[in-house]
């Protein structure tokens, strides 16, 4: 990577203007992932005067807002998010490598990148979860990720509903601190299930066929169906989601193992998710 | 171009270009504890403190840190004799290239964990590899230095 300058500016709105009028900008994040790649910037943008690093509690909307230069090891050790969601985002991001480099990843870094070993977005998928672009109307997160980015406008935070869920999150990886083979991410509302697969090797997804073929169930039924050992292959929530879902290979692992663990780790968080509750 | 950079409690005006990483401002300007090794952001052996916080050298571009309280072993001289007589006292070391990046994450562990389990401790280490010792005796001299029971 080359850069010609490093700006600093003070406010997200100046951030945008330079973006929107400096030819070949771009906005740095942590610069963790970036210095892997050789592109040339000619204005790279540090948004770390800019105020967005923060976890704030928004009682009046019923929220929680994150910002975007919030890094995961905020994230990791915030009283608040330890408190909510069954502590799941805390847990989706404390495996990542090791305390150095989750000192230096921040959530814009994360959503804008998409990646697809991202263990943040597997967790946020679950969630009622929306993104704010500077200037712009919040858009779920689910929603986000299908659309493209835009280049032109500053994300500026996260914006994620408080709901009574309880969680679940597991994910399988060669070491600690190696990126994931996969991750999953697992949350019960009051009926149905939500499930997110991650590191598929793409980009986080949810299982909407599986959810939808589980609405009206609630927690305590399908945990029971869960652990009947004669379990019928249609109320196995893990084996329904590794069918629905598509994975890849890559040098960590088949598609064909991916496949294979989906179905245990999922059924594994729920299963974690409804011991919380209990 | 000429930036001002604070190292080890000192303002220090340093030739610094937009895409130079803190690791290599920091090398080229004498402080030669601070190693590069993986070159991937994976084995913590570049560490230095940021305002007191653990983070890699290799992968923080120096423009960054600008402003903030960089510290390296040369800072923390005494702090980091205290630990090497645990570490030593367990015949923990071989080599040492991995001594300086584990040595700093261990002081920012001591001041940001209050009570901390022996979990606790691997967690906020898992980030640090040394590639000669296996980590036993390492851990058996932090736990002492730390104070938990392992």
């Amino acid at each position: 990577m080359t850069i010609n300058e490093i700006v600093r500016p003070t406010s997200i709105g100046e951030a945008q203007r330079i973006l929107q009028t400096k030819h070949n900008s771009a906005v740095l994040g942590g610069g963790a992932f970036m210095r892997l790649g050789s592109k040339h910037i000619d204005t790279a943008i540090d948004l770390q005067d800019a105020g967005l690093r923060y976890i704030i509690d928004n009682p009046a909307e019923d929220c929680i807002e994150i910002g975007a230069m919030t890094t995961f090891r905020d994230l990791e050790t915030n009283e608040l998010l330890m408190n909510h969601f069954g502590g799941l985002i805390p847990q989706s991001v404390a495996n990542i490598v090791g305390v150095q480099l989750r000192n230096i990843l921040t959530v814009g870094g994360t959503i804008i990148g998409r990646y697809g070993f991202s263990e943040l977005i597997t967790g946020l998928l679950v969630l009622d979860c929306f993104v704010v672009m500077h200037d712009a109307a919040p858009i779920a997160l689910v929603d986000f990720l299908k659309a493209k980015v835009p280049q032109h406008l500053l994300f500026e935070k996260l914006i994620i509903k408080k709901e009574p869920l309880q969680t679940g999150y597991q994910m399988m990886r060669m070491t600690s601190g190696a990126l994931p083979m996969l991750s999953v991410a697992v949350a019960l509302p009051e009926a149905g299930v939500r499930i997110a697969v991650g590191a598929r090797p793409g980009l986080a997804q949810r299982a909407e066929l599986t959810e939808r073929a589980f609405t009206d169930v609630l927690p305590d039924a399908l945990l029971h169906k869960l652990n009947n050992l004669h379990c019928s292959e249609q109320d196995n929530v893990g084996l329904q989601a590794a069918k629905e879902l598509t994975f890849g290979d890559d040098t960590k692992c088949s598609a064909a193992y991916r496949k294979e663990i989906c179905a245990t780790l999922v059924n594994r968080a729920i299963q974690m998710a409804g011991e919380v509750q209990e | 171009m000429m930036q001002l950079f604070r190292i080890n409690g000192q303002e220090i005006s340093l030739a610094c270009e937009p895409q130079t990483y803190l690791v290599d401002l920091l090398r080229q300007n004498g402080f030669k504890s601070v190693k590069r090794a993986c070159e991937t952001s994976s084995c913590g052996i570049c560490t230095v403190l940021l305002d007191g916080r653990p983070i890699l050298s290799c992968t923080l571009l120096a423009t960054m840190a600008v402003g903030h309280d960089i510290t390296t072993v040369e800072g923390m001289r005494s702090e980091i004799e205290d630990l090497t007589q645990f570490l030593s006292a367990e015949g923990a070391e071989q080599c040492g290239f991995c001594s300086p990046g584990l040595a700093l994450t261990v002081l920012a562990m001591k001041k940001e964990l209050q009570t901390p389990t022996t979990h606790n401790v691997k967690h906020y280490l898992s980030g640090n590899l040394c590639r000669c010792s296996g980590y036993v005796g390492q851990l058996r001299a932090i736990y002492r230095y730390m104070g938990v029971e392992a």
